[in-house]
């Protein structure tokens, strides 16, 4: 009975079998075509309108990453404080070594906390750079350098629009900016009549090792810049700054 | 070759051309945003002269010539001035003697420069009429689009801070 009925049922829907077969392979035959489509034009197509919007759409787009970018770097700060933390507290468990005693000691003896002195030690401060700049036009008078930055005649330039900039806004005769801080960078700026000393320090500063810097400062300055400027040549200068700052460093390495 | 240092300023009402001169003439500037947050841009070209080697450092101040808002403080030590007006607009040029009077109070022995920008834009016709009614007279018309008299105008008062 079966059988004849099977036989029944393949003889009454023969058509339909066949439409259902060619419609099968028309729909395989679209979608193959549309995957070659997709790969083969409309890839590039869509690469060209991506990298087009990105390009015309550049603030938006820092507008939509700066908050997770702010937060990669505050997570990667995070970490790093978490490095030198980690140091500092290994370095001071080893409150009984002779080492750290004598460290105390030199904290003590250079009226630093234990913490600083560590901190010193494990990102020493370095002069990077010192500029002679004269106080109302910004002209660089003498320069030391350890890296060959920016265009220092600009920095020299860029400082003193900074400084008078600040000392304008806050109308202060008497006043003067003293320490501009930039990153890990410290700017610190000794003031005198006509010109000024501008010395860049990375690395850890301490107030001893700040106020030390502003002293060997006006050293120089008196040493080598009491008479007119207009004397003396940029070259006698920078190298005058020359020998003084990398004895400093070497000084406080 | 002796070398030296000069403060340039370079002063005018806003979209004269002063910052499309300096780009003009500097090539290579740093970031407009200085312009923008302290209302100046320092620059600097290096003009070499028959003796003497000119490192011009060149201050584009934003905002009107004697606008409190601009530091007076940008103004000081500075050896030469250079005052750019638009030929194209009149209003840029209507307050040029009080202008210059202010800068004089400034600065009485810096040289200073008048410029007339924007020259492309206007018929020889034009130019001498705007010429004949300037109160004070212009030491150049030039071009920042074209090139026209940018260096020309650069050396003339690199050569005036010298003398």
């Amino acid at each position: 009975m079966d059988d004849v009925l099977k036989k029944l049922k393949e003889i009454l829907l023969e058509e339909d079998r066949k439409t259902q077969e060619k419609i099968t392979q028309k729909v395989d035959d679209l979608q193959s075509n549309i995957d070659e489509l997709r790969n083969e034009n409309l890839k590039p197509v869509i690469e060209k309108t991506v990298r087009t919007e990105l390009k015309e759409s550049k603030d938006a787009l820092i507008e939509a990453i700066y908050p997770l970018i702010g937060k990669l770097i505050r997570k990667f700060v995070q970490v790093e404080f978490e490095k030198l933390s980690e140091n500092v507290d290994k370095q001071l468990d080893r409150t009984f070594s002779v080492q750290n005693i004598k460290k105390q000691l030199i904290a003590l003896w250079e009226g630093i906390s234990h913490k600083d002195l560590i901190i010193k030690e494990l990102i020493p401060p370095v002069v990077e750079e010192v500029f002679v700049i004269d106080q109302e036009s910004g002209i660089l008078h003498g320069k030391y350098s350890h890296n060959n930055t920016i265009d220092q005649d600009v920095i020299a330039g860029m400082l003193t629009a900074i400084k008078s900039f600040i000392e304008d806004a806050f109308q202060q005769k008497t006043g003067s900016l003293d320490m501009i801080e930039y990153g890990t960078f410290k700017i610190m700026i000794q003031n005198s009549y006509k010109f000024y000393l501008t010395a860049i320090v990375s690395g850890s500063v301490n107030t001893k090792y700040k106020t030390q810097l502003l002293d060997y400062l006006e050293l120089f300055a008196e040493q080598n810049l009491t008479q007119s400027l207009d004397n003396l040549s940029e070259t006698d200068i920078s190298e005058k700054l020359k020998t003084y700052f990398d004895q400093f460093n070497a000084t406080n390495k | 070759m002796q070398q030296i240092s000069k403060k340039v300023i370079l002063v005018g009402n806003f979209g004269v051309g002063k910052t499309s001169l300096v780009r003009r003439f500097v090539h290579q500037t740093f970031s407009d945003e200085y312009l923008t947050t302290l209302g100046v841009r320092i620059d600097k070209k290096v003009v070499n002269l028959a003796n003497i080697t000119v490192n011009m450092i060149l201050w584009d101040v934003a905002g009107e010539v004697s606008q409190t808002k601009v530091p007076a403080s940008y103004y000081l030590g500075s050896h030469g001035v250079i005052y750019v007006f638009d030929l194209q607009r009149p209003s840029s040029f209507e307050n040029i003697t009080s202008d210059i009077d202010f800068i004089r109070s400034k600065l009485p022995n810096a040289p200073i420069c008048v410029i007339g920008n924007k020259k492309d834009l206007l018929s020889d016709a034009e130019l001498n009429s705007i010429q004949q009614n300037l109160s004070v007279k212009a030491s150049y018309f030039t071009s920042a689009k074209t090139g026209e008299n940018v260096e020309a105008m650069f050396e003339m008062i690199a050569k005036q801070m010298t003398e």
